[in-house]
């Protein structure tokens, strides 16, 4: 999560734009075998994804947490299968996902979104009707999928929310990864992937009122779960990084928020998220809620919004409490027994918490 | 120089590559004898080793003649370099011993020589010098999964010579490995005195202390090891399980997944007698070349790039098919437990597997890259199932076997010495018998009938204790022959009853899910004398994630009766307080909304845990809990949505605690009686309030009255669908209650009194009534 290095006018560059240089020298120190359609070895996709140094050139880390995620995850690619993210929202499976096909196709632009109202044609392909009318079908005619693309180019198509997508249409890509290939019916004629071509798709696994994977399907990916952070201190560090450039952003005029208080709230979700205190002492109930880190982030935000507006510009219990509450409390009443548990037993037990409990009681 | 004498074979305790390495270089040395790390007490059971009827995993045990409870395990399994080490002297008739410091001295407290925790992790460094994350991973690439075993152990010595350099700069050695480096020296140069050539098999950590045997003077290991004390000892072989080998005792190899090198094991045997099939005559492990420890893993990168990049060639000539083994019986057993899954999926759990290992510079897949493949692949991400396959697969159920003539357990001894001294008879008819607690011997003996009820021997059943503050107790025993076996089985929970009951308990508590069961267990504890701290730390965890609100308050009552009568064991009781308190609070915060939307057979239940509750409450006497759940039966009582049984209940136990005033009931009972309330609903209520005692009914006029009037209101049909329900409220009336509520009905209430005719009031209306009837003109 480091500045993109060139200032051009988008709002946001792609992967492979942002980190050109990275890959260039990451490709020019390759020395060891690529897979057939792919831009860098795996060692070298290993490098990218997780940091590290090749002539000279520093390579940033665009995943911080367990290497062995990223492992998994390039020798599923490099074994053609298919691959699927699962993880609950905030943990960055988007994100991987679009570095991953940076570096192993140089594009991460083959991109498909999965929602509720899509059609096959979004997976195959569809048809620019004025030609389709006035040429009947032919090639020029066809508007390919970025699967179709990516088929024919040999690079991997990205699938974000796989389990947005209906049943019916999520079984067109059944065949697509076991045959390979993609069959035109209205021109006889069918579209054959090439090395390099696969699909890295995304999922929510705690989403409700999604489409399951049927086993078919899911027996065709090999699926990695990213997980939250595993410590205290990496979570911190990742809600400081996104918060700190919010922050500046939005050209707030308070001081920078107290670590203290991001500490807290981390801590907060860590342990509700986990059912248990960090010192491993006593055991809590989940509340309903994911408690993701990006969870995390957008409640500091909140306060920081509250204490600049309401407040003394300073981020305080108080400015934290409501959105805190909001946050874990996402089902009024099932969440209601956990989080005043919780706030009795561990919050208003810790000593320099006093605050928070009573700011969070007053919420309630 | 000629040949050396001795020679040094530096291992893994629990190691399959180890072990196979071990072997293969005892073919080729063919010592005279052969000198292994373990203890020489244990000497004369060597043999045992050779016996058929011993099956790994066994463990020795040493253990102290006078206390049992001190003592030493050293398991064995199939693939211990030491087991196999010693199961090749003995079947080729070579001398066989043990050479570490004997336990007879380090079981002795005043000697001071506890095994301290390993202060200096070599292995550990040396991996990290290497970029690995742990020594364990290191060595099981470079030496446990390694086919290629040639100048093995000359590497070994040579890396650990380097490491053990670096140490002993940086800090002094521990006196207890000085020590017991000093003595295996000490039997190394004895054997050497009778035998030509000796084999040493040793940690690997010890392996350069031992080799360089010449620059070690005899006189400074002799006064390393003088003034020792010795302890007196009884050694035994006893069956071990592969769920023990999982934990840290004896060598502390505490192995993860037994089952895992097992398969190792077997798959590298196969590989060497495929290989002797191929080429006769095995290869000089102690070859002349002194190649570096990483050659193999050169080796590996430029097969796992062919892994990686393409379908594998057949560049191994005798590859052995551990992963695809591995995997088919994951599925495997994964089908069993409903899963589907084709042999496709374990195909690419292999491809996933060797990628990994390519990736990661390994040579072999190994049990890591296989656990991500297996749940990445197998299980689709999901964890759950993940414990089931290291559970089931990688501890696996492996149960070791001794021959009938190694000596009995400790635990055996125990508790034969307990029941001689108690004085009972085994016998298979039940009998009686009687004990008096104040008798010691009689206390002796009912606590070891309920200690043996905690490691599964119900031999004694206690049929009571004739009411609290007795010091009676009436058993009936019966024994069964099964119990002996039981009493062997559960040598593994401690080495005598006591420490056997107090791990057998510890197990229990954690098995056991209902809070109530649990809340008994510590009841039975306490009977037992057994130490409750851990139970109650396990019922407070459990508490603590528990969502049934009935297991919770059901946890309530009875410690409630612990903490204020204790028990005639006089045992503390203190303890139970704060586990108390909390459960208490978790009770005071999760009942208001578990008693919305019940059905009222729940309702019921509910009720009746708030009975025992509320009399546990007072057993407490503590006021502030007093007052949480004063305020907690007032929220109860008036919420609409918590059901009528429910909220009646509450109302009655305020009653009972004076926190309800007469108006008060009377204001609920007219909410809740009238007829703007469902009948039903109004049933309930009222059952909940009379439930038990109708006094209240007697005494307070103001309620008679609002229940009469709602009675009155009902129709027939209501008030024939009610009748049994208010049958039942009234039938738990005891007869005085009933009598004198039959007074007070036919004394009748005040209305019935307008049932005399006021004449002349009447008279009034006659004029008028003849007026209508009649037409007669109005007077």
């Amino acid at each position: 999560m480091s500045a993109p290095e060139s200032q051009t006018s988008v709002i946001r560059a792609h992967a492979e734009q942002a980190f050109a240089s990275e890959l260039a020298a990451l490709k020019k120190g390759d020395t060891r075998p690529k897979p057939a359609g792919w831009a860098l070895s795996p060692w070298a996709v290993r490098t990218y994804l997780l940091g590290g140094e090749i002539d000279g050139t520093e390579i940033t880390a665009k995943y911080i947490g367990d290497a062995r995620i990223i492992e998994i995850a390039i020798a599923t690619l490099a074994t053609s299968r298919a691959l699927l993210l699962q993880g609950v929202p905030g943990t960055g499976k988007s994100w991987v996902s679009e570095h991953l096909s940076a570096a192993i196709s140089g594009d991460s632009t083959l991109l498909v979104q999965g929602t509720a109202g899509m059609d096959e044609s979004a997976l195959r392909y569809g048809w620019n009707y004025a030609r389709l009318l006035a040429e009947g079908p032919s090639r020029g005619a066809m508007v390919p999928s970025p699967v179709m693309r990516a088929m024919a180019g040999g690079k991997v198509a990205r699938i974000e929310e796989l389990t947005r997508i209906p049943s019916d249409v999520q079984d067109a890509l059944i065949t697509l990864l076991s045959e390979k290939t993609l069959p035109i019916s209205e021109l006889g004629e069918e579209v054959q992937a090439v090395p390099g071509f696969n699909v890295i798709a995304t999922a929510n696994d705690r989403d409700k009122g999604v489409s399951e994977l049927s086993s078919a399907l899911l027996r065709r990916f090999n699926t990695v779960v990213l997980p939250t952070p595993a410590t205290l201190e990496e979570e911190v560090r990742i809600v400081q990084q996104r918060v700190g450039a919010m922050h500046r952003s939005m050209e707030m005029p308070t001081e920078a928020p107290a670590l203290e208080q991001i500490q807290r709230v981390v801590t907060v979700f860590r342990e509700l998220r986990r059912g248990l205190t960090e010192d491993g002492q006593t055991k809590l109930k989940q509340p309903s809620g994911t408690l993701s880190t990006a969870e995390a982030i957008a409640v500091v935000e909140a306060g920081l919004v509250m204490s600049a507006s309401f407040g003394d510009g300073k981020l305080s219990s108080e400015d934290l409490a409501s959105a805190l509450t909001g946050s874990v409390m996402r089902d009024p009443e099932q969440d209601l027994v956990p989080w005043s548990e919780y706030l009795k037993s561990v919050v208003r037990e810790r000593a320099d918490w006093k605050d928070l409990y009573r700011a969070c009681k007053r919420a309630l | 120089m000629g040949k050396p004498r001795h020679s040094v074979l530096g291992i893994r305790h629990h190691g399959p590559g180890s072990a196979r390495s071990v072997v293969r270089a005892l073919e080729a040395l063919q010592p005279d004898a052969v000198l292994i790390e373990g203890p020489p007490d244990a000497d004369a059971l060597l043999p045992l080793l050779g016996d058929p009827e011993l099956v790994p995993p066994v463990a020795l045990m040493v253990y102290s003649a006078t206390d049992p409870a001190r003592s030493c395990f050293y398991p064995f399994c199939d693939w211990s370099p030491e087991f196999q080490a010693i199961r090749w002297a003995l079947e080729n008739e070579r001398p066989v011993q043990f050479m570490d410091l004997p336990q007879t001295y380090v079981l002795r407290a005043e000697n001071e020589l506890m095994r301290s925790a390993p202060g200096v992790d070599a292995l550990g460094e040396l991996a990290r010098a290497a970029g690995y994350a742990s020594g364990d991973g290191w060595w099981e690439d470079q030496v446990e999964m390694r086919r290629d075993d040639r100048a093995l152990f000359e590497a070994i010595l040579l890396a650990m010579d380097a490491v053990r350099q670096e140490f002993d700069k940086l800090r002094p050695q521990d006196a207890y490995e000085a020590k017991r480096e000093a003595h295996m020296r000490k039997t190394m140069r004895a054997a050497l005195r009778k035998h030509e050539h000796i084999a040493v098999v040793c940690g690997a950590f010890h392996a350069p202390a031992l080799d360089q045997l010449k620059s070690f003077k005899v006189g400074e290991d002799a006064a390393l090891l003088k003034g020792l004390k010795k302890e007196r000892l009884a050694c035994t072989w006893v069956p071990w399980a592969a769920s023990r080998l999982s934990l840290s005792s004896g060598y502390g190899a505490g192995m993860q997944a037994p089952a895992w090198y097992q398969a190792i094991w077997e798959s590298g045997r196969r590989a060497d007698s495929a290989l002797s099939t191929q080429s006769a005559g095995g290869t000089d492990v102690f070859g002349s070349t002194k190649e570096p420890l990483g050659e193999d893993l050169g080796e590996g990168h430029s097969r796992g790039q062919s892994q990686i990049v393409g379908p594998r060639g057949p560049t191994e000539p005798q590859r052995i098919a551990l992963p695809e083994n591995w995997l088919g019986q994951t599925a495997r057993l994964l089908r069993a437990q409903g899963l589907e899954l084709s042999s496709a999926h374990v195909i690419e759990g292999v491809r996933l597997a060797e990628a990994l290992a390519a990736l990661r510079g390994r040579s072999r897949a190994g049990l890591e890259e296989l656990r991500e493949a297996t749940r990445t692949v197998l299980l689709s991400g999901d964890d759950r199932a993940m414990a089931l396959v290291r559970q089931e697969l990688e501890v696996g159920d492996a149960l070791g076997a001794v021959p009938e003539s190694v000596p009995t357990l400790p635990l055996q001894k125990d508790v034969e010495a307990l029941i001689k001294k108690s004085s009972l008879i085994r016998a298979t008819a039940p009998q009686n018998k009687e004990l008096d607690l104040r008798k010691p011997k009689h206390k002796a003996t009912s606590l070891m009938l309920y200690r043996l009820q905690r490691i599964g021997i119900g031999w004694g059943a206690c049929q009571g204790s004739g009411g609290m503050g007795s010091f009676k107790e009436i058993w009936t025993l019966k024994w069964d022959p099964g119990y002996a076996v039981q009493v062997v089985a559960s040598s593994t929970l401690g080495n005598t009853l006591q420490a056997a009951a107090t791990q057998a308990l510890a197990r229990d508590a954690q098995a056991l899910e209902h809070l109530g069961e649990l809340a008994e267990l510590v009841d039975q504890a306490i009977l037992a004398e057994l130490p409750t701290a851990g139970l109650l730390q396990v019922l407070d965890d459990k508490a603590a994630v528990a969502s049934d609100i009935q297991a919770l308050m059901s946890a309530l009552p009875p410690l409630a009766k612990l903490l204020r009568y204790g028990s005639v064991r006089q045992a503390p009781t203190e303890q139970i307080r704060p586990v108390l308190e909390r459960l208490f609070e978790r009770v005071v915060v999760g009942l208001p909304g578990a008693c919305v939307q019940v059905d009222a057979a729940l309702a019921g239940a509910l009720v009746e845990h708030l009975d025992d509750c509320h009399g546990a409450l007072a057993l407490m006497g503590r006021p502030e809990m007093q007052a949480d759940w004063s305020e907690l039966l007032l929220g109860l009582q008036d919420a609409e949505e918590v059901h009528p049984l429910i909220r009646g209940r509450a109302a009655r136990k305020r009653l009972e605690a004076e926190a309800l005033t007469s108006s008060g009931l009377t204001t609920l009972a007219k909410q809740a009686l009238n007829q703007v309330v469902e009948p039903l609903d109004a049933a309930w209520w009222l059952e909940g309030l009379l439930k038990g005692s109708g006094l209240v009914l007697v005494h307070q006029k103001a309620l008679w009255e609002v229940l009469d009037q709602w009675l009155s209101t009902l129709n027939e049909d209501t008030f024939i669908a009610l009748l049994p329900m208010l049958r039942r409220s009234f039938s738990s009336f005891d007869t005085v209650t009933r009598r004198r509520m039959r007074t007070q009905l036919t004394q009748g209430p005040k209305v019935q009194k307008t049932d005399a005719m006021n004449t002349e009031r009447a008279g009034q209306i006659l004029p008028v009534l003849q007026h209508i009837l009649t037409g007669a003109p109005h007077v």
